[in-house]
């Protein structure tokens, strides 16, 4: 089973790990944690996560603010966010919907339920299709993967990439943001080779990191 | 005067007084004087008759000044008797600093001029200074020239008196006071509204009192003025308009403003108190936003210590031996409670100071309640309580704020919950009150005690504290169930149920005008209900009950 990549932003260390705990309930979720803002945006960055957790209340970078620079930067624009407060009135979780949050999670929250409440804010439900595909890719890729680089033809070329880009809609579809983040740049790093461009390092980096996630899974 | 000429041809004629013819003549001229003196005798008896019987202080004088008449208003008024006046100057009752006012006054009517009125001062023999309406009249011979001056005076020191105790009042005001006419020019400000808008006095009087506001507000201020005048309605000062003012330097400032119809003889007249609100504003932000921080600071560690419990309690740390795990879920209740205390506490907060904004809508009462049926039929089922929708309940719908409305309906609902016996029921109907929507929440408990009945819609007011604790109620749900509703324009209360229990409803207008689900209006919680052509109503209890009206 592919598990939703999830980061939890929070400035209270305790918060965090009841978050982790309580996430750790549901084999869905992998967690990683940032205590602000500025972490948040690195991590997301680099991880590349399905969903981000996000406090609003935080010294220096508030939720929104962080919010902001995700939807600013191409790499993250797309990633669901949730916020996680202690702000609970309608208006302001109508507010924070207005910013373009996935859902709103009041605190306190009940550590048996957060699981479920997270789900239905990103509708993250795995279909069985999905899964099966995952699978057979994860078997392809991991072959190609093993083959020497650069000796690949084009025909594997063009096989990577129509495959990294039916498995990106797909985890689009699915509530996996950030896997689909991870083909999508595959999919451009075979269609880079083809023109004949690009180091085939970075496709190599891109194979790995979809491999990797899967392997994870 | 024709007394030189006679005076002349008299002695002429006395040098020839042996001529008949001359005789005749002087006699025909001593004829004519004795009708002119007899005229004049007349004429003056006539005018001191007059000036007499005068209310006011009447007073002749020559051309140059001497007192001819003096009547007993001037006696009283200046202390002079008529004896110490007449053939003295006018000049007694002038201050020195009015004497060239006066001699301009009498230069205009030795000029031909009328005299016009004016206010000066006069001072009485004890040299006690009075204020006066002078109106002076010129006495003129035929040939036109000034013989005389006639002086009606009006002592007006009780108007001026009253006058500068209404300019003192305004001026000493702690509020911006500003009057206008009808046309909304300024006529008069007191020293607050120089120092908050950082005008002169002198460059405001004459001005629209829009010079004061934002152009951008200048033409709906200017409509509500007009409506203003038009019904003359003061505002307490409190319920005053919250505007924004400008001052002379551009920069804008909040004001409230309250205002008071004034009928004068020159038309209605508006005073408006002008009071600086920025620092109510400013305090205003700081409450917010401390409590804001405070409601941060203390669910921070709630969210930790309600989290772990939570985990603990579903024994996702491992299974638990029974003691301890009925101490942690002791412990899970009680934390859950403090985070609805504070949860209430912050409504109630916000409410209170205007920070709610409702959005009215039209609102179909029975879908309401069933999906507060529904939503509450968990926590009823804790309790051992059944939740019934009486079926002959009413269709209707009323304008409110479909969250708060539903609040409402939650507390009344886990209020007859909690104090319900277990295995009872709770029933809500709808019903329909003439132009209002009433929902009555029945339970069958034991009742409210009397001495508690006052107190009941109060803050963390609990019949029997324990009782209740051990409910879990935070004793301010009714009392945000009766701001919420007020707001609303509706009443809310409760009475004794007949066979036992309590009955507890709100009324709201009925509302069919507005198309579902649409949002009709936004209101400021702090201000008074708006609803357009739907008057709030509470209707008279049935005479066997005893309601009790919050």
């Amino acid at each position: 089973m592919i598990k939703l990549f999830t980061l939890t932003v929070d400035d209270e260390p305790d918060i965090r790990e009841i978050i982790d705990l309580s996430l750790a309930l549901d084999p869905l979720f992998a967690v990683r944690e940032c205590p602000s803002g500025r972490d948040a945006v690195r991590t997301a960055i680099e991880w590349r996560p399905d969903l981000i957790l996000l406090d609003v209340m935080m010294p220096i970078m508030d939720g929104p603010t962080t919010l902001a620079e995700l939807r600013a930067d191409r790499r993250t624009a797309t990633i669901p966010v949730v916020f996680m407060t202690a702000r609970v009135q309608t208006r302001e979780q109508a507010r924070f919907r207005s910013l373009g949050a996935a859902g709103v999670i009041a605190k306190p929250f009940d550590p048996m339920r957060l699981p479920a409440l997270v789900r239905d804010c990103v509708a993250a439900a795995p279909a069985e299709d999905f899964m099966r595909r995952l699978a057979e890719a994860s078997v392809t890729l991991t072959a190609w993967r093993s083959d020497l680089a650069g000796e690949r033809s084009h025909g594997t070329l063009m096989e990577i990439k129509r495959l990294a880009r039916t498995l990106a809609d797909a985890s689009r579809r699915s509530g996996f943001a950030g896997m689909a983040l991870e083909l999508a740049s595959l999919q451009d790093a075979a269609a880079s080779r083809l023109a004949g461009q690009g180091a085939p390092l970075h496709l190599e980096n891109a194979l790995d990191r979809v491999v990797g996630r899967i392997a994870v899974a | 005067m024709t007394r030189p000429t006679t005076t002349t041809k008299r002695r002429r004629l006395a040098r020839d007084c042996a001529d008949r013819e001359t005789c005749a003549a002087v006699n025909e001229l001593r004829l004519e004087r004795d009708a002119t003196v007899r005229q004049y005798v007349e004429r003056d008896r006539s005018f001191a008759a007059l000036a007499e019987t005068a209310v006011s202080p009447v007073i002749s004088t020559t051309a140059d000044g001497i007192i001819t008449t003096w009547n007993p208003a001037a006696e009283r008024l200046y202390g002079y008797t008529a004896t110490e006046a007449l053939s003295a100057h006018i000049g007694i009752i002038i201050p020195p600093d009015r004497h060239e006012e006066f001699r301009a006054a009498v230069d205009q009517l030795r000029n031909g001029g009328s005299g016009d009125a004016f206010e000066t001062v006069r001072i009485a023999k004890d040299g006690r200074r009075t204020n006066v309406l002078l109106i002076l009249s010129a006495i003129r011979s035929p040939n036109g020239e000034l013989a005389g001056i006639i002086k009606v005076t009006r002592d007006i020191t009780d108007r001026k008196l009253a006058e500068e105790k209404f300019r003192l009042a305004v001026e000493a005001c702690p509020d911006g006071m500003i009057m206008s006419d009808a046309a909304g020019r300024i006529v008069m400000v007191n020293g607050e509204i120089e120092r908050l808008f950082g005008y002169r006095r002198e460059e405001l009087i004459g001005q629209p009192i829009e010079t004061l506001m934002p152009a951008r507000m200048r033409t709906q201020h200017a409509h509500y003025r007009v409506g203003f005048s038009r019904e003359g309605k003061a505002t307490r000062h409190r319920a005053g308009r919250e505007l924004t003012g400008l001052r002379k330097d551009g920069r804008e400032f909040p004001v409230e403003v309250g205002l008071n119809p004034i009928h004068t003889h020159d038309g209605v007249m508006v005073l408006s108190a002008v009071v600086d609100i920025s620092e109510r504003k400013r305090l205003d932000r700081l409450k917010d936003e401390f409590v804001a921080v405070v409601s941060h600071e203390l669910r921070t560690p709630l969210t930790s210590i309600a989290g772990s419990l939570g985990l603990l309690v579903g024994n996702s740390a491992g299974s638990l031996p029974d003691a301890a795990k009925r101490l942690l879920t002791i412990a899970q209740s009680n934390s859950n409670r403090l985070v609805r205390l504070i949860n209430d506490i912050l409504d109630l907060q916000k409410i209170e100071s205007g920070g709610i904004v409702f959005r009215l809508q039209r609102l179909d009462l029975r879908t309401l309640i069933e999906q507060m049926i529904e939503a509450n039929r968990v926590f009823a089922h804790g309790f051992g309580v059944r939740l019934r929708l009486e079926a002959r309940s009413a269709n209707g719908a009323v304008l409110a704020d479909a969250d708060r409305l539903a609040q409402v309906v939650t507390n009344l609902l886990s209020n007859a919950i909690k104090f319900s016996p277990t295995g009872d029921e709770v029933v809500i109907a709808i019903a329909r009150r003439g132009p209002v929507m009433r929902v009555t929440v029945r339970d069958h408990g034991s009742g409210i005690p009397e001495e508690f009945k006052p107190r009941i819609f109060e803050r963390f007011a609990q019949a029997d504290s324990s009782d209740a604790r051990q409910k879990g109620g935070t004793g301010l749900g009714l009392s945000i169930a009766r701001q919420l509703i007020q707001r609303h324009g509706g009443s809310i209360g409760f009475e004794a149920a007949p066979g036992g229990g309590t009955i507890f409803f709100f009324e709201l207008p009925s509302f069919a005008c507005a198309p579902a689900g649409e949002p009709c209006a936004l209101v400021d919680a702090a201000a008074p209900p708006m609803l357009p052509d739907c008057d709030a109503v509470a209707e008279a209890p049935p005479a066997h009950r005893r309601t009790e009206v919050a």
